[in-house]
């Protein structure tokens, strides 16, 4: 899967399930302040992500995603790792 | 907006010394100290005070004196659930009697294999659910923001014999995050305290009791996107240390956490029409 596919199934289900508007989701943005995430909204991120492209998260996974950006690349990474 | 602050009151050597009463004099001498105990807290927590009395006298329409006599009953029944929470876990189930109500949509769950969302509030006892639920072989995983209660669960798990009960502490390092996944892909049962919520939390809002108040949206938002029965669940108090477990079937519109709002209210509702005195949310509820 091409990273502009990540992108774009990502920021689909994010634009869906956190009702935000499309142009919120930019690269290098914020994550949580973006999505207006708090500590329980992350349950539903990752049960997003992994059900959306069928990859398996943990905690450690998370340290060093701020920004979309870090968030595609986490998928990425884990999708190849998978391959 | 009212908001919880996140600690609860007590001590870990207040527990010891329940603990040692409880297991030196017995349970009724434990009791007993909870009359002094009871106005000691009525006196020297005055914010928390000032909290039950406006629940008692707006949300309920208690007349003064009524309202003043349920402060001090209130204390009383809470320092009871608190002895009774210590005095089962420590291997003394068997000093009280248990009453299912609605058993049926749990033994479903575990019928069908499915994981479980319950959903609680702070009223009556939740903490000794797992005992009703013993022949289930589930162990129910309490989501919890208390802090300062770490101290003291983690005292109770070294010296109980057999804690039942696992805590989810939501955590800056989403740690709860995974551990929340894992026991929904286990097949385990979450369960949520609905009614609390600290600095930060995304809330929602309902009509609860005749007055405008905030919840924590969080579990509303999980459980009604989650493919996952959801129950409310609530342990209550009876005289003659008897409990009386009540566990309902959410209805709601998938992907609708307002109308899993609505129905919680509306549970809690009921629950404390028939227990108007055990609602142990020591903070101002329904502030703007």
């Amino acid at each position: 899967m091409s990273r502009d596919e990540i992108i774009d199934i990502t920021n689909r289900f994010l634009i869906e399930e956190f009702e935000v508007e499309p142009d919120v989701i930019q690269p290098d943005a914020d994550l949580k302040e973006s999505l207006d995430l708090d500590s329980l909204d992350y349950v539903d991120l990752v049960v997003l992500i992994e059900s959306n492209f069928g990859i398996k998260l943990e905690s450690k996974d998370f340290t060093n995603v701020n920004t979309f950006d870090n968030l595609y690349d986490l998928i990425g990474s884990k999708i190849h790792a998978i391959a | 907006m009212a908001e919880w602050e996140g600690k609860s009151r007590g001590t870990v050597s207040g527990y010891k010394i329940f603990i040692f009463l409880i297991k030196h004099a017995g349970i009724p001498v434990a009791y007993s100290l909870l009359i002094f105990v009871s106005l000691y807290y009525v006196i020297s927590s005055p914010h928390q005070t000032a909290a039950i009395y406006r629940y008692f006298r707006r949300q309920r329409q208690y007349g003064f004196i009524r309202s003043i006599i349920s402060i001090y009953r209130n204390y009383f029944v809470f320092g009871q659930t608190i002895i009774d929470k210590i005095a089962i876990t420590a291997g003394l189930e068997h000093k009280y009697t248990y009453e299912f109500d609605g058993i049926e949509h749990i033994r479903q769950l575990a019928k069908n294999n499915s994981a479980g969302i319950l959903i609680s509030a702070h009223v009556g006892n939740f903490e000794v659910s797992q005992y009703f639920m013993g022949e289930f072989d589930k162990q129910i995983h309490l989501v919890t923001t208390d802090e300062e209660q770490r101290a003291i669960k983690s005292y109770l798990a070294n010296i109980m014999a057999k804690p039942k009960t696992g805590f989810i502490v939501l955590n800056d390092d989403l740690s709860h995050v995974f551990e929340i996944n894992r026991v929904i892909d286990e097949k385990g049962m979450i369960c949520f305290t609905g009614d609390r919520f600290v600095e930060g939390s995304k809330t929602m809002t309902a009509n609860f009791l005749g007055r405008e108040a905030h919840f924590p949206a969080g579990p509303f938002l999980i459980s009604s996107r989650l493919s996952t029965p959801v129950l409310f669940v609530y342990v209550m108090r009876e005289r003659h240390r008897h409990y009386h477990l009540y566990a309902r079937t959410a209805t709601f519109a998938h992907r609708d956490a307002q109308s899993l709002l609505h129905a919680y209210v509306q549970s809690i509702e009921q629950i404390l029409t028939k227990y108007p005195l055990q609602w142990f949310n020591y903070y101002d509820f329904w502030k703007a």
